[in-house]
């Protein structure tokens, strides 16, 4: 039995010569939230186009819960929600409106959970469309994709322009979605948003994958963070194997450390500390362990 | 890197042209629109000026059909003041083509304005160029500078073109004369330019600020018609700008010193908009639009259903500027029939260019006028069809097409339903047109056949169909030119018309000009060969324009 939702084998996309996407492989599974990082034009937007079927693929095949993105598209889009990073409405309908009409479009809709939404994300449902702010707009392709309850939720960028109380409702409705049984592709920008929700997550740069696993086995790609706080001298670490960035601020020491902890342990151990706190890097310092040094190809 | 360090490597460039830039941005904005603008007067007034000539080689000739012409009231509403000198080849061309290029500038320059103004504040462009220098009322001059900049570039090329191509030959300008003629058309340019800037501080959104601002043109175009055909009204004339750009009198008894009056109307809209936009909020608007209403969902349940009520308020426009103009044609059918009858020895002549229009030399002249009323129809339809079509583009380069086609929606299906609306509207336009000029007509005691009018006139949308075919096969193979081509396809048609009505132009040219296609009811009977043929093409450009379509990437801006 095939667990993907979604299959994406050796996708290219070329613009000439650019490579906006360079052959891509990556499986979603079902049930799962896939978080989808990278810098800005890294190709994050177009692999959701051509999920959608709205560009063609100059190599490769997306395949979604077994059928082919490009042509069956009938097929596909049944079973699919999709919220863009921008949401472009029309600006003459009412927010009821829009929800009614892309219920329409979804071809299928949970009322009950719409009204609850609508409640939660706050929005006024009878304010024209053009007197939203972009956040509002947001809020309404947010809505119309969870009230939907499709099997696979393409969201790009969905939290771009709401306030943090409102990303704050997404990610209980993201985790309601999840419980469910439905899958998220989750494109964002919001690290703590991506470490927060998601199983796994793909890093994407220059249009190639670089990196795709859960968070716990990407911690690999950067050091462990030692913060340590002295009432006497400081000790001197810099000469420890492994050990970088070392602050001193007042009685305190911060570093970080690649490999083995045992020697950078001793020597704190013998200055007798007051504190020590060792931390995982964060996915935001995982996100500049991989980027932060390389400039864009493009 | 130190603060320091940092404010010593910073090698600011500085920009000596800042507080210029809006005005630049503005002007390259619109200026190829009104290089276009200038051509198509150019040609217009030439072929009416040249036309003339070659219809009616001297002046006794020339000064019977002319006189009843302006002595005529119905003609009065559209044509010019009948104390010009109409039997000069350059009277002529002033009386016949100055009113209607005067508001077709008025409604070109009002459109343009409300897109720099408050379309662009409504998009959110507007707040990235109030980041610069200056404040709201400052940028609002700016970007009227930048229009005003196009109005000159306009001008330049009308009255260069017009002198150049009339310095020498049967029928030919001076140089002053074309400047000044020139002049008082872009004068009007600047009235719809003023106008456009103050209800783009009046309404909320683009499409609020054009229909105010082409209401008061309406308005104040319709005193002036009204003075030219009422003579105890004659003094309405002085109330409008209009009036006064007809006071001007080009070629005839110039009266520059209604310059005057134009310019101060101009400034002190000019002034106004420029005091309001900096007195108001961004985005906010002296006329409070409704910000929210109570749901409608009846439309909203097939894409069909949807286009329309996205797009029926253009559409009921389209549809009333049809039906008013048919009603106009056919109530003053029988006045122009004896008008055209009762004037001496030029009437063979007219009553026979009247006649070739509708292919039938032999059609008595009221049912010929009666069919003239299809070449404005056809004009009415091909250009809300382009703008259809161009609204296409806009859709998807919006994004706002990815929100339905990611859904249960085909490209196709979408692309389809659009061209329905557009094909089902062009049919009610045409059906209802005709139905009110046989309806008119036979008030009139005029004896048309139903038939072959109502449904005999179904055949001007032969050439709608091979338009909408080029269209779309241009939209699925390069849709970056869709707008613009499809605007060059109808200039082209009209330049080989407007041409062909005052030379003699091969079959090879005339074939290429969509109103080639067209057979003038009830005086032509319908050419049905032609127009299933034309159909088919039309249909089979849709048909891989579709296809191609749904093969292509989509474009985002």
């Amino acid at each position: 039995m095939d667990h993907s939702a979604v299959k994406i084998k050796g996708l290219t996309k070329r613009y000439g010569e650019l490579a906006a996407l360079d052959n891509l492989s990556l499986d979603v599974n079902k049930g799962e939230i896939l978080g989808y990082l990278g810098p800005n034009g890294s190709g994050k937007t177009t692999t959701i186009r051509l999920m959608l079927g709205m560009i063609r693929p100059t190599s490769g095949t997306v395949s979604i819960f077994g059928h082919d993105a490009q042509t069956e598209k009938d097929i596909v889009h049944t079973s699919l929600a999709y919220v863009p990073g921008e949401a472009n409405l029309w600006p003459s309908l009412t927010g009821i409106e829009t929800l009614h009409l892309l219920a329409k479009v979804h071809g299928q809709v949970d009322l009950d959970y719409r009204r609850k939404l609508i409640k939660r994300f706050e929005l006024e449902p009878n304010r024209k469309v053009r007197t939203y702010s972009k956040g509002n707009k947001q809020k309404i392709a947010l809505i119309a994709a969870l009230a939907s309850r499709a099997e696979l939720l393409i969201l790009d960028e969905p939290t771009s322009g709401l306030d943090p109380l409102m990303e704050q409702v997404f990610r209980e409705a993201a985790v309601e979605a999840k419980s469910r049984g439905q899958t998220i592709f989750l494109s964002s920008h919001i690290l703590g948003e991506v470490e927060a929700l998601c199983d796994r997550i793909a890093v994407l740069r220059s249009g190639k994958l670089v990196e795709l696993g859960s968070l716990e086995q990407m911690r690999h790609l950067s050091s462990l963070t030692i913060e340590a706080s002295f009432k006497g001298r400081i000790p001197d670490v810099n000469h420890i194997k492994g050990v970088s960035n070392v602050e001193i601020n007042g009685n305190s020491l911060v570093c970080q450390i690649n490999g083995s902890i045992d020697e950078l342990l001793s020597v704190i151990a013998k200055a007798r500390p007051l504190t020590l706190i060792s931390r995982e890097p964060s996915l935001e310092e995982l996100f500049l362990a991989l980027y932060g040094n390389q400039p864009e190809a493009n | 890197m130190t603060i320091t360090d940092a404010q010593t490597s910073v090698n600011l460039k500085k920009l000596g042209y800042s507080k210029s830039a809006i005005s630049w941005f503005t002007f390259r904005r619109s200026i190829i629109g009104g290089v276009l603008f200038g051509l198509f007067a150019t040609t217009e007034s030439y072929a009416q000026g040249r036309g003339i000539i070659a219809a009616f080689p001297n002046q006794t000739q020339r000064a019977l059909i002319v006189h009843g012409l302006a002595n005529n009231a119905a003609l009065s509403l559209f044509y010019g003041d009948k104390t010009a000198n109409i039997v000069s080849p350059s009277g002529y061309m002033v009386y016949r083509v100055m009113p209607i290029l005067a508001l077709v500038a008025a409604i070109w320059a009002m459109s343009v304005t409300t897109k720099m103004l408050r379309g662009q504040e409504e998009n959110g462009r507007w707040e990235l160029l109030l980041c610069g220098p200056f404040g709201s009322g400052q940028a609002t001059l700016k970007s009227i500078l930048g229009i005003g900049s196009t109005l000159l570039g306009s001008f330049l090329v009308f009255a260069l073109t017009l002198a150049l191509i009339t310095s020498k030959g049967a029928f030919s300008l001076t140089l002053g004369g074309s400047l000044y003629y020139a002049l008082s058309i872009i004068f009007a340019a600047f009235i719809g330019l003023a106008i456009g800037a103050i209800t783009s501080q009046l309404a909320a959104t683009r499409r609020s600020a054009m229909l105010y601002a082409a209401v008061a043109i309406i308005v104040l175009f319709t005193l002036r018609s009204v003075a030219n055909t009422i003579n105890g009204l004659a003094w309405l004339k002085n109330l409008t700008p209009f009036g006064w750009i007809d006071k001007l009198r080009p070629f005839y008894y110039a009266q520059p010193i209604w310059l005057l009056p134009l310019g101060l109307f101009g400034l002190i809209c000019i002034t106004g908009a420029v005091f309001l936009s900096a007195r108001r909020d961004l985005g906010q608007s002296l006329i409070l639009d409704k910000n929210s209403a109570k749901p409608r969902f009846s439309l909203l349940g097939s894409q069909l259903g949807f286009d329309f009520r996205l797009l029926r308020n253009v559409l009921f426009g389209w549809l009333f500027g049809g039906v008013a103009f048919a009603t106009l044609i056919a109530s003053i059918d029988k006045t122009v029939a004896k008008t055209l009858t009762g004037s001496g020895g030029g009437k063979g002549r007219l009553i026979k260019t009247f006649s070739n229009l509708t292919g039938n030399p032999d059609s008595k002249i009221e049912i010929a006028y009666l069919s003239a009323a299809g070449f404005f129809i056809i004009t009415l339809l091909l250009i809300m069809a382009a703008n259809y079509l161009s609204s296409l583009r806009d859709e998807e380069t919006s994004g706002r097409l990815d929100n339905l086609i990611s859904g249960t929606l085909s490209r196709g299906y979408w692309l389809y339903a659009r061209l329905a609306l557009v094909l089902g509207a062009a049919l009610s336009i045409t059906f209802i047109a005709n139905v009110v000029i046989w309806a008119l007509a036979s008030a009139q005691g005029i004896s048309v056949s139903f038939s072959s009018l109502v449904f005999g006139g179904l055949n001007i949308l032969g050439p709608l169909l091979l338009l909408l075919g080029a269209g779309v096969l241009i939209y699925g193979l390069v849709p970056r030119f869709l707008s613009i081509a499809m605007y060059a396809i109808i200039a082209w048609s009209f330049t080989i018309d407007i041409i062909s009505s005052a030379l003699k132009l091969s079959a090879g040219f005339t074939n290429t000009s969509l109103l080639h296609y067209v057979s003038l009811v009830p005086a032509a009977n319908p050419d049905w060969r032609t127009f299933t043929l034309i159909s088919l093409i039309g249909l089979a450009g849709i048909l891989l324009g579709a296809i191609a379509f749904d093969r292509r990437d989509l474009q985002s801006e």
